[in-house]
């Protein structure tokens, strides 16, 4: 069966406010897609619009072939998994899993075979007759995940249904999803906030951010050649240099960055000189540097200022001695690993491992306060050593 | 130390003080019932006898007027639980502008005195050709009895986690079946306690039901009249009958609910 969901230039309103800009999308039938973007960025109001608890201001949502323009929440073939789960507190486990059939007017011995059926899924085989009350979150999370299943939807729709659990519960709850899902062969639409999440479950992804789609990738095209400085700085870490185009042909263009001077990077669309631009450099493609080597390469002069130990990797913070911006360097076990704070150091990349894209003026992520910022309250919009350049 | 023996000794004769001022008045109305005197009194005593639990039984017009009551509460119950669940349902989940408005004219009946809901009643519907009687009765009562109803479920309603509705909803249940289903079950306790207090309200109800029983006299307002004509210990001898059986109700569900808290099946 078809179950494929498709957004026909879908636009959500509230007043004044768009949450959502004009979006088309193909959700493509036994997928496991996810919208990926911080808390506003329009992601919960697009999965209301696809269950039906919102009804778009303009635009048509297709489920297979046929729209579900009033299409009540009720009749929709699809089912969600709410944040905070809603089971119903005061039924079993049972008749929490049968509500959906029940309504529907299946006899009971049907619904008690279906049941058990998705209780060994989830594998909670026996629980039938406990109380929601006396399960853990993890046993929970189980339990919506087999309400939603017993009536057979042919789109989940998951909002951020892991957040709730400990760090070890949801890396393995990721796993059961993406097999339980694999199992059942149903479009799976996944809302969260947490990338890694995103990344590791997903066939694909849309990152949204302020009512619009930014990419719709597969995660490592997301990860490895993103189109925005947007998805370049919220889908993993990501330093900026912000600079000028002085040229660009063949792929490759060159950035006149105050005080660093020219750093070079790919770039996947036209840039003109003199146009505002800026190059994204990952901390893990970040390595020392030596004073012999040759003189091509791009060098970037630090000063270490904190050193995290995280396990299998440190995370370097070091100002750039030019222009005193931070930098975010990732050392493995190796190289590097010797660097204290108050050291200074030089570091260099190959310019294949980043990617020169214009300012666009949407907002992004910063990187030293993790927030989004728009561009408007950005600093370096207009800080004057650009302009100078 | 001894600070605190003196707290504890102060704590524990105010707690009996306090029980001696509920219930001395009770203990006085009780045994008074079992004197043998014209009076309800319990000096002096003129020697132990039942025959005011006798001259309760034979005393028609006093079962009439409980009769009344009973009716007149169970009219109540029909009318304010019903106005009381809508009216809270309407506040806490319909937007409107209407919202204020709406909780201001349910609310108003409970911030007037019953007095003047009594006599308004009678003189609203004496336009209509209604004289006081059982239906106004239940009107006058049911005015400010909504209220109760109202306040109680919504306190319950604002604990209510609406995104259960929209499960119900997703999970393919009608509106119908998913208030029935989830919101009810969980309204329950609040709907039963609110209907206990709209019966109570109603069974002691006497200044609002002064002007409007017309000739269907209730409880309250017949004891009332007594003690213009004479007062005689068969009052305390209902008093009593009614205490004795508050009790055993409250003993029966205290037991009931002790049976259900026990683990269930092992």
């Amino acid at each position: 069966m078809d179950s494929s969901v498709t957004l026909d230039r879908v636009v959500m309103r509230f007043g004044d406010f768009t949450a959502i800009e004009p979006t088309s999308l193909e959700i493509r039938s036994g997928e496991f897609f996810s919208f990926l973007g911080p808390s506003g960025c329009g992601k919960t109001t697009l999965l209301n619009i696809i269950s039906g608890f919102l009804t778009p201001s303009e635009g048509d949502v297709r489920i297979g072939d046929a729209s579900m323009r009033g299409v009540a929440v009720n009749h929709r073939p699809t089912a969600m998994i709410f944040q905070n789960l809603a089971l119903f507190p005061l039924m079993s486990v049972y008749q929490n899993i049968e509500f959906g059939l029940e309504v529907r007017g299946v006899d009971r011995t049907t619904r008690r075979r279906k049941a058990d059926e998705l209780l060994d899924l989830v594998a909670l085989g026996g629980s039938g007759d406990k109380p929601v009350s006396a399960l853990s979150g993890g046993q929970k999370q189980r339990v919506a995940i087999a309400r939603a299943l017993a009536v057979e939807p042919r789109v989940l729709l998951l909002d951020e249904p892991l957040s709730a659990l400990d760090l070890k519960l949801r890396q393995h709850m990721r796993n059961e999803l993406k097999a339980i899902q694999r199992k059942t062969g149903i479009t799976f639409i996944y809302i969260t906030h947490d990338q890694g999440e995103a990344l590791a479950m997903s066939d694909r992804v849309a990152v949204m951010s302020a009512g619009r789609i930014q990419q719709v990738a597969d995660p490592e095209t997301l990860y490895h050649r993103p189109k925005t400085p947007f998805v370049a700085t919220f889908v993993g870490e990501n330093n900026r240099l912000p600079g000028r185009v002085v040229e660009c042909h063949a792929g490759l263009a060159v950035l006149e960055v105050p005080g660093l001077g020219r750093l070079t990077g790919r770039c996947e669309s036209e840039l003109s000189p003199g146009q505002p631009a800026a190059l994204f450099v990952r901390p893990e493609h970040l390595s020392p540097s030596s004073a012999e080597e040759e003189t091509e390469a791009p060098r970037l002069e630090v000063r270490i200022e904190t050193v995290s130990f995280e396990g299998a990797w440190r995370m370097l913070e070091a100002r750039l001695v030019a222009t005193g911006d931070t930098l975010r360097i990732l050392a493995g076990q190796g190289e590097g690993s010797a660097l204290q704070p108050g050291q200074t150091a030089s570091f260099g990349y190959a310019p294949d491992k980043a990617i020169v894209m214009a300012d666009d003026g949407s907002p992004m992520l910063d990187a030293e306060t993790g927030e989004i910022q728009e561009a408007a309250t950005r600093p370096d919009r207009e800080s004057p050593h650009v302009s100078s350049a | 130390m001894s600070a605190q023996r003196f707290f504890d000794w102060g704590l524990r004769l105010y707690i009996g003080l306090f029980f001696v001022y509920l219930f001395l008045p009770l203990a006085i109305m009780a045994v008074a019932t079992f004197n043998d005197s014209r009076f309800p009194t319990i000096t002096p005593w003129n020697g132990t006898t039942l025959k005011w639990f006798a001259e309760l039984w034979a005393d028609g017009r006093m079962w009439a007027a409980l009769g009344n009551s009973l009716l007149v509460a169970g009219g109540v119950l029909c009318l304010a639980v019903p106005i009381g669940v809508a009216s809270a349902l309407f506040l806490t989940t319909v937007e409107s502008r209407a919202k204020p408005f709406v909780y201001g004219l349910i609310l108003s009946p409970l911030l007037t005195p019953g007095v003047i809901i009594g006599i308004s009643t009678l003189i609203f519907w004496r336009e209509f050709g209604v004289s006081g009687g059982t239906f106004l009765t239940v009107l006058g009562q049911a005015t400010f009895i909504s209220a109760y109803v109202m306040l109680m479920v919504m306190a319950r309603l604002q604990r209510f986690d609406r995104t259960l509705e929209r499960a119900a909803l997703d999970l393919g249940a009608t509106p119908w079946q998913a208030f029935r289903r989830v919101l009810l079950p969980f309204l329950k306790p609040a709907i039963l306690s609110a209907a206990v207090i709209a019966f109570l309200q109603s069974f002691e109800n006497y200044n609002t039901s002064l002007f409007v029983v017309g000739y269907d006299t209730t409880l309250t307002v017949y004891i009332a009249s007594k003690v213009r004509t004479g007062l005689t210990p068969a009052v305390n001898a209902l008093g009593l009958v009614l205490i004795v059986i508050t009790i055993l109700i409250a003993v029966v569900y205290e037991l009931k609910r002790r049976r259900e808290l026990k683990p269930k099946g092992v």
